[in-house]
């Protein structure tokens, strides 16, 4: 018996489809993997496949010869279709056994785009005139239907939220205190949400600034310095090797974020744009983020970042070695301990009359369960401005 | 403008792009490659009828990343024969490519005047020349 098939999906492309999705009449779904080729005829071998099977594969769960040699249902058998003369057709009749030949290697992995969605990204920012982030979320829960746990929900959006403030933070660090004024409160990184789709399960945000006449959109510089951090998510090495050069709150943010995703078993995958860039896409998958998060946990100052503040200290213990300091650049007291093994003093220090610059080890420890951060200053030297 | 085959009309597509030092990856069966390891689709079995249109049918596929190259070999048509990946540095003098059903895959129209046996470097394997 035979079944017009129609493909929805191509996963893999080379010179022809080689694999893809299709459903039949009854709007059942197949893989189907080219695998053999002559002057008229493709022949395609074809299993069924559920939404949270595929969902598997292109979360990198699985690889492709998992698919068809470990069938979800027990005795669920491989299919032979054939294209022929523009027409696409599963012979249903089940292969008693599937030649060696015809199946894929070991550790064939699927990698994705979604066009679509990278097109909804570009078209809502330039309507918008604002950043544009969509979130597409992988939970185990939205491989059958477009859901997600509550909980899961609101993790992720504090997280990224965390995330962004933390390297827009970061990334105007380096600029001139004057220009650093202008675009340095909370607003220029805040982010809103202003819808959900399916597919896992889709969150759409949007800056709370809108693009100025340029049609740039200052969180920009977040969303760069979050591509810089993701992007050799797949390589642990180089991917250690940027996080260190991003140590403090960014880091810790960044860690929390992989520690979400492998508690949680949510592939997340990030797409932005601002009006006037392209769109930007960064995959944070599940086993790639274990394999990372694993080996940053293993080291021990990556929430050490060297800070400096300058303007008069308000307080100061000479003998427990505590001490306020009003920070001019930002009017924020700040306090701390002493370095330890630095050999450094307070004594002598004026009170409310004499601006100093302490420079200060800042760690940033997380609070269990609450996904805050503890931050303390330990003082390691003191200057005169 | 002139290229390797006859390309239909309106092909290559409006926003196929003019590569700009753009490094790219192949699958050819021999090292050096021959001519045929550029033929596209079309080329080589007119008469089929293909999936794709006739636009596509007359390009050929590479990828902008290694990885994603190497992984088509482990595909059941390309893992029961011999294939060799190659490098190719493209720009517009050799063509345009557009950016199609996945991430690092592109479909390459070639001009006539580009000979890609001349400009590709083998990967991973000591070429026989």
């Amino acid at each position: 018996m035979q079944s017009a098939l129609e493909i929805l999906e191509v996963l893999i492309y080379y010179d022809a489809p080689q694999l893809f999705i299709a459903r039949d009449t009854f709007m059942g779904r197949y893989i189907c993997m080219l695998v053999k080729q002559d002057e008229r005829t493709d022949s395609y071998l074809c299993t069924s496949i559920s939404s949270s099977r595929l969902g598997k594969l292109k979360a990198k769960d699985i690889d492709l010869l998992t698919v068809y040699s470990s069938p979800e249902i027990e005795g669920q058998a491989c299919m032979i279709a054939t294209y022929k003369e523009g027409d696409l057709l599963l012979n249903t009749n089940p292969l008693r056994k599937v030649p060696d030949n015809y199946l894929p290697e070991a550790d064939l992995y699927i990698e994705l785009e979604n066009t679509e969605l990278q097109e909804r990204v570009a078209q809502d920012a330039a309507q918008k005139k604002r950043a544009i982030c969509h979130l597409h979320l992988d939970p185990p829960e939205s491989r059958e239907e477009p859901r997600i746990k509550s909980e899961t929900l609101s993790s992720v959006l504090l997280a990224l939220q965390t995330i962004v403030k933390h390297a827009y933070k970061k990334a105007i660090s380096e600029i001139d205190k004057k220009s650093k004024e202008l675009i340095s409160s909370t607003e220029f990184s805040q982010l809103d949400v202003y819808a959900f789709s399916a597919g896992s399960f889709t969150i759409h945000l949007q800056s709370a600034n809108k693009a100025d006449l340029s049609d740039y959109v200052d969180i920009e510089r977040a969303f760069l310095k979050i591509d810089e951090l993701c992007n050799y998510i797949g390589n642990t090495e180089e991917a250690m090797r940027i996080v260190k050069e991003n140590r403090g709150h960014l880091a810790n943010a960044f860690i929390r974020f992989l520690e979400l995703v492998v508690f949680t078993d949510t592939s997340i995958s990030i797409s932005w744009a601002t009006p006037r860039s392209r769109v930007h896409r960064t995959n944070v998958l599940r086993k790639e983020a274990e394999m990372l998060y694993a080996a940053l946990s293993n080291i021990e100052d990556l929430g050490v970042e060297d800070v400096a503040f300058t303007g008069v200290v308000t307080q100061v213990d000479t003998i427990k070695g505590t001490w306020t300091i009003l920070n001019e650049e930002d009017e924020t007291r700040y306090g701390g301990s002493l370095e330890e093994n630095t050999g450094i003093s307070l004594a002598g220090i004026v009170v409310d009359k004499k601006r100093y610059r302490f420079e200060c080890v800042e760690q940033i420890e997380s609070v269990a369960g609450t996904g805050k951060e503890k931050t303390t200053y330990r003082l390691k030297a003191i200057k005169i401005p | 403008m002139v290229w390797s085959e006859t390309l239909p009309q309106g092909c290559p597509p409006s926003d196929a792009l003019e590569p700009n030092n753009m490094e790219v990856f192949r699958l050819v069966k021999t090292i050096p490659p021959t001519e045929v390891d550029f033929y596209s689709h079309r080329k080589l079995e007119p008469e089929k009828v293909f999936h794709v249109s006739e636009c596509i049918a007359r390009s050929i596929s590479v990828f902008n990343d290694l990885s994603a190259c190497n992984a088509v070999k482990k595909l059941p048509k390309f893992k029961n024969e011999t294939f060799h990946t190659i490098k190719m540095l493209l720009d517009s003098e050799c063509g345009v490519v557009l950016n199609r059903n996945g991430i690092h895959h592109f479909s390459f129209w070639m001009r006539d005047s580009f000979n890609p046996i001349e400009r590709h470097e083998a990967i991973g394997v000591e070429e026989r020349l």
